[in-house]
């Protein structure tokens, strides 16, 4: 999905999955996907500051989910088993990085500043 | 309208002073939602300051109710005022009557923290510090972070003291907890010894589950242990009923109760009722329906309700209206609804 524009439409997980309200792109995906997650994220953020509106709450549930999803290494999986938040896949990226530097610029915040400082880099997602 | 260029939420166009009020003035007299009406068009400085009196005029103010009974007579606004907010809702909160700040530490400087708030004295508005010690990612038996962290954030912001000291997300297991003999609580007792922070709380964070104890096991554990003053919890329309029980009885041991992620977590869900939010005079507005069902609507078995207050995002006046109109009391009257303490 990275580096295609996100709809503005997504289906929450399951109230009684682990990754309760992260964002699917269909109803019957069983994984979350980090960097499409994030780009939804970004362009709803950018869709609230540009037309004073949108499901902002959610944007920032998801950055709490994801921050409490950072591994040792300062990255993400790239896939998440939505059920149980389990990686899939040896796949890590640190695109997060980018909605968490978005978040502490529009929001004045220093919430995010020990993850953005434990993923130590520029945003670009790769695979291991 | 004075102008055939169209007029979308993607093309906002500017109001004159006349067409400006004529839309305040119609609002006003029709009942609808003010900044409904004003939504796609870009409105100047003074246009937005005047929006938001006309809305808070009409909602009314914020009923203030003492948050639990651990913590003297604290008595805090039903909707909380969240830090990571869009700034320019400080003022028409503050005017509302919103009397706490929750996430106060995360401002990054003094600057940062807005003038509205420092011009206020100190003791007129209560304040909380989410403590990182044991958020993900960091480990909940280091004291020097917990305690350091409120040192460093008290001196970057500017606040005297923090009121709570809340340990954000709270911890994954029992055994962290450690019925409540933990370094978060060991770092707290030292700074309140040292006038720093006042009462302890919890943020204690539901997820992901798969790696946290059961949420109404770990929120019986901190009722059990004695000290817990203040949580901060997941509350909302896909609460579970065991949820319900566990955020009842604490409130029964004179803990605080603060909703979080009620929009979040139960918009989705609200929206596709149509009954519940007619149920709860809210008709087309998931936001208010779900901060109703939490605040007025989850009742204890003394027929009161058992949640104090309620943090909301908010980042424009459509939520300003739509969210603070849920218990402000002129709004709440509207709907023929009795928000009492």
């Amino acid at each position: 999905m990275t580096g295609n524009r996100p709809r503005l439409h997504w289906y929450p997980a399951p109230q009684d999955w682990a990754g309760f309200g992260l964002p699917l792109a269909h109803p019957d995906d069983v994984c979350v996907q980090t960097d499409w997650t994030v780009e939804l994220a970004l362009e709803l953020l950018h869709e609230a500051r540009r037309r004073h509106h949108a499901e902002f709450g959610e944007v920032l549930h998801w950055a709490h989910m994801l921050k409490a999803l950072q591994g040792e290494d300062g990255l993400w999986p790239e896939c998440i088993e939505g059920k149980t938040c389990h990686a899939v896949g040896g796949a890590r990226t640190r695109t997060p990085e980018r909605l968490f530097r978005t978040i502490r610029e529009l929001m004045t915040t220093s919430e995010f500043d020990t993850v953005i400082a434990r993923s130590k880099g520029e945003g670009e997602s790769y695979g291991i | 309208m004075g102008s055939k260029t169209e007029t979308t939420t993607r093309n906002p166009r500017p109001l004159s002073r006349r067409e400006f009020v004529r839309i305040l003035s119609a609002t006003a007299a029709s009942g609808g939602m003010i900044s409904a009406a004003l939504s796609g068009y870009l409105l100047t400085p003074s246009q937005r300051a005047e929006a938001a009196e006309a809305i808070l005029d009409k909602i009314g103010k914020l009923p203030k109710r003492r948050l639990g009974s651990r913590m003297g007579h604290m008595e805090v606004s039903r909707i909380v005022y969240c830090q990571d907010n869009n700034p320019e809702m400080i003022g028409p909160c503050l005017a509302a009557g919103m009397n706490f700040i929750h996430k106060a530490s995360y401002w990054p400087n003094r600057d940062a923290v807005p003038a509205e708030l420092k011009r206020l004295p100190r003791e007129s508005y209560y304040t909380d510090i989410t403590v990182d010690n044991t958020s993900p990612g960091h480990n909940p038996d280091n004291y020097d972070e917990a305690y350091n962290q409120v040192i460093e954030q008290l001196d970057r912001t500017g606040f005297k003291y923090f009121d709570i000291f809340r340990a954000h997300y709270g911890w994954h297991t029992l055994a962290s907890f450690n019925k409540g003999k933990n370094a978060s609580y060991e770092a707290f007792k030292r700074l309140k010894r040292e006038g720093k922070v006042r009462y302890f709380g919890v943020s204690q964070h539901a997820g992901p589950r798969e790696n946290y104890e059961r949420y109404a096991t770990m929120i019986q554990a901190q009722i059990e242990s004695g000290v817990i003053d203040s949580m901060q919890l997941w509350i909302s329309y896909t609460s579970t009923p065991d949820e319900l029980e566990a955020f009842e009885k604490a409130h029964k041991a004179g803990i605080g109760i603060t909703a979080m992620k009620t929009i979040a977590q139960g918009y989705g869900k609200m929206r596709g009722d149509a009954e519940r939010q007619a149920e709860l005079k809210a008709a087309g507005m998931p936001g208010r329906a779900c901060i109703r069902y939490v605040l007025l609507g989850l009742k204890g078995s003394d027929g009161k309700p058992y949640v104090d207050c309620c943090v909301s995002s908010l980042r424009n006046f459509q939520q300003l209206e739509e969210n603070l109109g849920a218990v402000a009391d002129r709004a709440a009257a509207l709907d023929g609804l009795e928000v009492t303490a």
